[in-house]
């Protein structure tokens, strides 16, 4: 299994919401697989740690989905690499899904709270 | 299809470079971090996972994924069976084998009874029949559920939910003259039949009213007929034939393909109204124009349903009109019955097929079980074979299921195979049989026989291919990569598995071996049966004397000097009887001692004879006397009952001297016979009442016996033309009727007996290949015993012993489930004791007898073992 020592402070991903990240990540512009995956760890301080058996599934989901498209590209040291770029139906999936997660978020919290 | 492929193959190397690119980055990311590359390298794929996985899930979300994978396995299942051709040879004919047998007897059973007759709008078109409850008589002549025509009229002209409607009776003792006559079919129908059917004519035209309405001798020939017998004149319209002596004139001829309605199609079509001429041959009281005959049962009748109708509305629409004509007969009640059209629309019969053709279904069913059995044997060989490669490909990652599918395609790949083989084989089967038997019906290919077939390879390959793939699958992996350890467990587990499967071929195999034993003794105990009556050197000729304008006297005169004739040959002796033994059967409503019926109408047969008939056939009289010449040349009411009669009717009295009426007229007992099997062979006939002539009663056959071996056929038709060269007349032997009397115990027992040995054969391979496995693996083993002194004999005896003990099991379960089979359908067997101990031993015995050749022949291998070499092994 890989992975296996795992920094006991890195949160599991809850499920059904790396696409969000996803999607997320690529709204500042293209990216490559590797990109994706660091960009998402930078952003959450190292907490979150995306497995590239789910990243590369979820990516080539989502470019089934039409939300991302794909285009070769070089990369920043020179080599062939696949970028991912959000599409129009992307920024819309990502609009609903922002919206929907923030429901929840405020949802839990209060329920969390009142508890 | 390509440029999936390659589509696919571009795909994947760009996944490969993705990954690569991933892996690079990571790799620049930690030596920039000071990591030596090495390291880096081997951490930053440490740190990705097990590529090939991450590589499968992605691929997973391919949308055409599944598809891929599918034409992936099958190519890898295709090549893996091109490796091991011995083995896919194998399971691909047992399969071929299990599904071509159902196939084939499918299709037949299917033609007969499922598809809907082949004409245009057959979905359209219903079979009517009536069944009669309460209290009724009624006078039939076929079976009961027939109509009479006032009823058919009724029902055709008040109707309104049919378009068209029609009826038709068969006639089978139809004459045609000719150079050799020849015995023809033909199908009384009325004017509609042929536009319900949407049957057209090649040449002429279908019958009109008037030959309806009064009797006129026209027919129409059908076209295999027109073809083969008159080479397809087109010029036949309105030339005449000779069928029964009377000359009826052709008026059309039916389009190719055009079968009509009933299961063995005919040689001609005449009118409905012809009826009294083409069955001249009735004898009273039965009467002779049926049309006129307001309640004989002697019609099938057919009608095609108005647009919009369901067939339920349909019979509600006659239940009315039924009804009305109950009130005519009071006590009756008519139901009104309807079928989809079929070539089997009488229900007594259809039941009858039905039962026949499932029980000859589950035979076939449990001969395909055996071939699966014996496919998913070789499977589970193979799987154990395989175990080192399954054990690796599941080591580097691959899931369970995968695998489980993989296997699960191959054994697939295999039924279709087969099935598509023993589909072709079928066809090619029936298609010789057809011409063999000179059947006109339609067996080619449909869209029913189609999905059976596949249904069938579908079933076929679960059955024999999911429980190896589960075996060979089961995560006990840490073993199988380690060589020897857990695999003398497994090699144990599924060689449990493999004996199970023997036994199941074993018992399956003795319940049909069984089943064939009892119909074949059945068969020899019916033809060395003492039928009561001698069969040896018996002459049966039918003349039809009323067909050529006899008077009853001009008969009778010709009768005496035929017979004077025949039997001035030496040692050469003819009665007349109104029926030869086993052809038929005339009956009669016979009321005791005068009485009126009062407790219900009882029946019996009965045969018009010359006072010679008991002599002739050697049937003994036990009591009283034969008639006399005097009783037979006037009207005397006289009777010979036999021993079931006298017994039925007076219990524990004398029946000498007793009346009866028959019908209306009486009659007293003058003498009692011996019991004899005249109407069915596998049975003493119940109450049957003997008459003999009267001026009015003409024979229709007469009945010659010869004391020495000469062939009388001849002889007899050279005396008939001489003295009347305008009449035919058919010479056939007893022996004759009896073997028509047998044919379907013989048809059913030969089919039986096919698949028995079928299933042995295939029993048979079972036994030898898992002895042959069982000895290869056991080599070592063998090789220690050797050289711990057991003799040659002694490892045949064990290796055989280990082979039996599955197929003694199997035996001793076959055995009970064939008695319970044998028990339940007993009204089948004929001339046979359902227990029958001849026939269960002897199979048993023969079964056994082939098991142990099957496995003698490898475990004779296994005493070639040369220990020293045995011992060096592995």
């Amino acid at each position: 299994m890989p992975g296996k020592h795992q920094d006991p402070n890195q949160v599991e991903l809850l499920q059904g919401t790396l696409d969000m990240l996803i999607l997320r990540t690529l709204q500042w512009g293209p990216q490559h697989g590797h990109g994706v995956g660091q960009a998402i760890r930078r952003s959450s301080a190292d907490l979150l740690k995306i497995e590239r058996g789910s990243l590369y599934p979820a990516l080539h989901r989502l470019e089934a989905q039409g939300l991302i498209a794909s285009e070769w590209k070089a990369s920043e040291l020179n080599r062939r690499a696949k970028y991912y770029a959000l599409t129009a139906a992307g920024r819309k999936q990502l609009a609903k899904e922002q919206s929907k997660w923030k429901l929840l978020v405020k949802t839990i919290a209060r329920v969390m709270r009142t508890a | 299809m390509w440029w999936r492929f390659w589509n696919r193959k571009r795909r994947d190397e760009e996944l490969e470079e993705e990954i690569a690119h991933d892996l690079f980055l990571e790799t620049e990311d930690l030596v920039q971090s000071g990591m030596p590359r090495r390291e880096a390298e081997f951490a930053s794929r440490k740190d990705f996972g097990n590529v090939l996985l991450v590589k499968e899930t992605t691929r997973e979300t391919w949308s055409w994924r599944s598809l891929e994978t599918l034409a992936q396995d099958l190519l890898y299942a295709a090549r893996t069976l091109r490796r091991s051709p011995g083995f896919a040879a194998t399971s691909i004919l047992a399969v071929a084998l299990g599904v071509g047998v159902n196939s084939a007897i499918f299709t037949i059973f299917d033609q007969i009874a499922f598809r809907p007759l082949p004409v245009k709008d057959g979905d359209r078109i219903v079979g009517i029949y009536e069944t009669f409850h309460g209290q009724f008589d009624r006078k039939m002549h076929g079976n009961t559920h027939m109509l009479s025509y006032a009823e058919f009229q009724n029902f055709q002209s008040r109707n309104r939910v049919f378009s068209e409607m029609a009826a038709y009776a068969e006639v089978r003792r139809l004459t045609l003259a000719g150079l050799t006559p020849e015995a023809v079919s033909g199908v009384l129908v009325t004017r509609d039949y042929f536009k319900v059917l949407g049957g057209t004519m090649i040449l002429g035209r279908e019958f009109v009213d008037e030959e309806l309405s009064s009797p006129r001798p026209v027919a129409i020939l059908s076209n295999a007929f027109w073809q083969h017998r008159f080479g397809g004149d087109p010029a036949i319209i309105g030339k005449a034939i000779r069928l029964n002596q009377t000359l009826f004139t052709i008026v059309g001829v039916t389009a190719p393909g055009f079968l009509g309605t009933t299961a063995t199609p005919p040689q001609l079509w005449l009118p409905l109204s012809l009826q009294p001429v083409v069955m001249a041959d009735l004898a009273p009281p039965e009467p002779q124009n049926f049309m006129a005959a307001d309640n004989l049962g002697w019609l099938s009748a057919i009608g095609k349903l108005k647009p919009g109708i369901q067939s339920r509305q349909a019979r509600a629409g006659l239940q009315f009109l039924a009804a009305g004509m109950d009130a005519a007969y009071p006590g009756r009640i008519t139901e009104v019955g309807m079928l989809p059209s079929t070539f089997l629309m009488n229900p007594d019969a259809r039941t009858v097929v039905l039962i026949g053709g499932t029980l000859v279904m589950a035979a076939v069913g449990l001969v395909l079980f055996v071939a699966c059995a014996n496919v998913a044997n070789l499977l589970l060989v193979r799987a154990t074979l395989r175990q080192r490669e399954i054990a690796i490909r599941l080591s580097i990652g691959a899931t369970r299921g995968r695998l489980i599918r993989q296997l699960l395609t191959e054994s697939t790949l295999l039924a279709f195979l087969g099935a598509f083989l023993g589909l072709l084989s079928a066809q090619k089967a029936l298609a010789i049989g057809r011409t063999l038997a000179g059947v006109s019906n339609d067996l080619s290919l449909n869209a029913h026989v189609l999905a059976y077939t596949l249904l069938l390879a579908v079933a076929a390959s679960l059955m024999f291919g999911l429980v190896p793939a589960l075996q060979a699958t089961s995560p006990n992996l840490s073993g199988a990569l380690k060589e020897e350890g857990s695999i003398v467990g497994r090699r144990f587990r599924s060689s449990k598995l493999r004996n199970r499967l023997v036994t199941l071929e074993v018992a399956i195999c003795c319940i049909l071996l069984v089943g064939a034993g009892l119909l074949v003794r059945g068969l020899i105990n019916l033809n060395s049966l003492d039928p009561g009556f001698y069969v040896k050197r018996v002459f049966l000729t039918s003349l039809d004397l009323r067909l050529h304008n006899y008077g009853d006297v001009r008969a009778a005169a010709f009768y005496r000097e035929l017979l004077a004739r025949i039997d001035s040959q030496a040692g050469v002796q003819s009665a007349l009887a109104a029926v030869t033994p086993l052809s038929g059967v005339r009956m009669a409503r016979v009321t005791p001692d005068g009485e009126p019926a009062a407790d219900g109408v009882r029946e019996a047969n009965f045969n018009i004879v010359s006072p010679n008939y008991f002599d002739v056939l050697g049937i003994r009289l036990i009591q009283g006397r034969n008639f006399t010449e005097a009783e037979a040349g006037g009207r005397h009411p006289v009777a010979i009952v036999n021993e079931a009669m006298a017994r039925a009717y007076w219990p524990g009295q004398n029946a000498l001297g007793k009346r009866f009426l028959y019908g209306p007229q009486p009659a007293v007992v003058i003498g009692v016979a011996t019991d004899v099997r005249s109407i069915n062979i596998s049975r003493l006939d119940g109450p049957l009442f003997y008459l003999t002539m009267n001026p009015n009663s003409q024979p229709l056959a007469v009945i010659t016996r010869s004391a020495d071996d000469r062939p009388l056929a001849g002889a007899i038709q050279q005396i008939v033309r001489q003295l009347d060269p305008t009449v035919l007349s058919s010479v056939h032997t007893m022996e004759d009727n009896l073997e028509h009397e047998t044919s379907p115990t013989r048809l059913a027992s030969r089919l039986a007996l096919l698949l028995g040995l079928l299933s042995l054969a295939l029993a048979a391979v079972g036994i030898y290949g898992v002895t042959a496995y069982v000895v290869s693996q056991r080599t070592h083993e063998i090789g220690v015993r050797m050289a711990l002194g057991a003799g040659r004999s002694g490892i045949l005896r064990w290796m055989i012993s280990e082979a039996m003990r599955p197929v003694c099991i199997g035996i001793a379960i076959g055995l009970p489930l064939a008695a319970a089979g044998s028990l339940a359908s007993s009204s089948l067997l004929l001339g046979v004791r359902p227990l029958d101990p001849v026939a269960f031993l002897a199979m048993a015995a023969f079964l056994a007898m082939i098991a142990l050749i099957a496995s003698w022949v490898p475990a004779r291998r296994a005493t070639r073992v040369d220990p020293m070499i045995a011992l060096r092994y592995e």
